[in-house]
């Protein structure tokens, strides 16, 4: 057992109490503990820290994440399938003329960037949400998705996987969740305004697993005033 | 394959962790599934603890996931997959937060909008009050200490791994995790409130 001027040292102390000594050194910490009241006094103060960390619990993680993770793990599959592509085809060109390699790599640079701002532009496309709130599938005329394997909306094909929507590859966040149909057959956006484009459709066609529902839709909110237009 | 390689894929042929590293390896995509589910709160929580930020920590436990997704084939067994999973995961917080303290008012502003529960839930409002000051006071504490005394201290005391994990993670001898534990704590104990000053304290 370590020991610092006789006395029991606090690496010891601090091992002590999270059960990391062995038999012996056990025994001799509790000897130590029974004579020396400075020592009992330092184990009450490792001891009041553990209660303090006690109190801090574990948190859980965001609905989103593992939805945020999936996303994100399909389009960098998709984007090492490019680079491999352009890597392999720039090694077979260098090899017979360095300049038409460079030349071909300023070329693949571009198409890079446009391929990646396309597929930007696709992920936000993909945020279109399909899951219904819960209390609307139990209302008599509402559309419940829940046992829907494929579902069609504004043209869009998402299929169910597990318990996730996807949207050519693209996983839709399940927070994403939208009313899309009232009971009266109203499409209804409530905390997405960057989907009003795809949500405010004065009709809708909604395909589920065949079955083809035409809806009315509602039109969006009236923009208020701008600040600009109130101060004149 | 070098020799060190084929031992350890020996050792894990009879573990759990080894179908799961194959099957990823193969593509099956329940394998990388199965991986989440088992660590999305460990690592979520350790970012959590070393950023001080919700936001953070999300944006940090999405890296940490892309890199296991990445790199999983290349786990070796030669230690456990949780503690390879703790070791990516402080790894990449350290590279990702540098020099960067823990933003804990942000953690306070979070908490006070709702986005981060501190304590358990089940309780009377008034005591997960309490719980959730005297949370946030250890987290303001840990936030005082050098990196590596936080690091030992929050993967023992909150994270529950022992010596030998630690050393693990950290990649550093148990003579030194019993050390970091010790001073870390030691400065806790100075820098959290005396036994009946909890409650009115700042």
């Amino acid at each position: 057992m370590s020991r610092r001027a006789g006395k029991i040292d606090a690496e010891t102390l601090s091992a002590y109490l999270d059960g990391e000594l062995a038999a012996d050194e056990v025994r001799g910490v509790e000897a130590a503990l029974e004579r020396e009241p400075s020592a009992r006094r330092q184990l009450d103060g490792l001891r009041r820290v553990s209660t303090h960390m006690r109190r801090v619990q574990r948190v859980a993680p965001p609905s989103t994440l593992q939805q945020d993770v999936a996303r994100r793990i399909v389009l960098e599959g998709r984007h090492t399938s490019l680079l491999d592509r352009v890597e392999s085809g720039l090694h077979r060109v260098g090899g017979e003329s360095p300049m038409l390699a460079m030349f071909a790599l300023v070329i693949s640079l571009a198409v890079i960037v446009l391929v990646f701002a396309q597929a930007v532009d696709r992920t936000r496309e993909a945020l279109l949400p399909v899951r219904f709130e819960d209390s609307l599938a139990d209302e008599t005329d509402a559309v419940d998705l829940r046992r829907a394997r494929q579902v069609i909306v504004a043209g869009r094909l998402f299929e169910r996987r597990g318990d996730l929507w996807v949207e050519d590859g693209i996983f839709v966040p399940a927070d994403r969740v939208v009313q899309l149909a009232s009971p009266t057959g109203q499409i209804l956006l409530e905390r997405h305004p960057e989907l009003r484009g795809v949500a405010y459709l004065e009709r809708a066609r909604l395909e589920i697993d065949g079955e083809v529902l035409d809806l009315l839709g509602t039109p969006p909110p009236a923009a208020p005033p701008s600040a600009d237009a109130a101060d004149g | 394959m070098d020799q060190d390689a084929a031992i350890d894929l020996r050792a894990l042929s009879s573990t759990p962790e080894l179908d799961l590293v194959e099957r990823h390896r193969y593509g099956d995509p329940d394998a990388f599934d199965e991986i989440y589910r088992r660590f999305e709160s460990m690592v979520y929580n350790l970012c959590l603890r070393m950023s001080g930020s919700a936001s953070d920590a999300e944006d940090l436990a999405q890296e940490v996931f892309l890199r296991i997704h990445r790199h999983l084939g290349r786990f070796n067994g030669r230690s456990s997959l949780k503690t390879w999973v703790y070791r990516v995961t402080l790894n990449l917080c350290r590279s990702k937060l540098g020099r960067k303290r823990w933003p804990m008012r942000t953690l306070k502003d979070e908490d006070d909008e709702g986005g981060v529960e501190l304590v358990a839930t089940g309780r009377g409002p008034e005591d997960r009050a309490v719980d959730r000051d005297a949370a946030r006071r250890v987290l303001e504490a840990l936030d005082e200490l050098p990196r590596k005394f936080r690091e030992a201290v929050v993967l023992r005391d909150l994270e529950d791994l022992s010596y030998e994990e630690i050393a693990e993670v950290l990649g550093v001898r148990i003579g030194t995790v019993r050390s970091r534990i010790s001073r870390g704590r030691d400065r806790l104990r100075r820098l959290l409130p005396p036994p009946g000053d909890e409650e009115g304290a700042p």
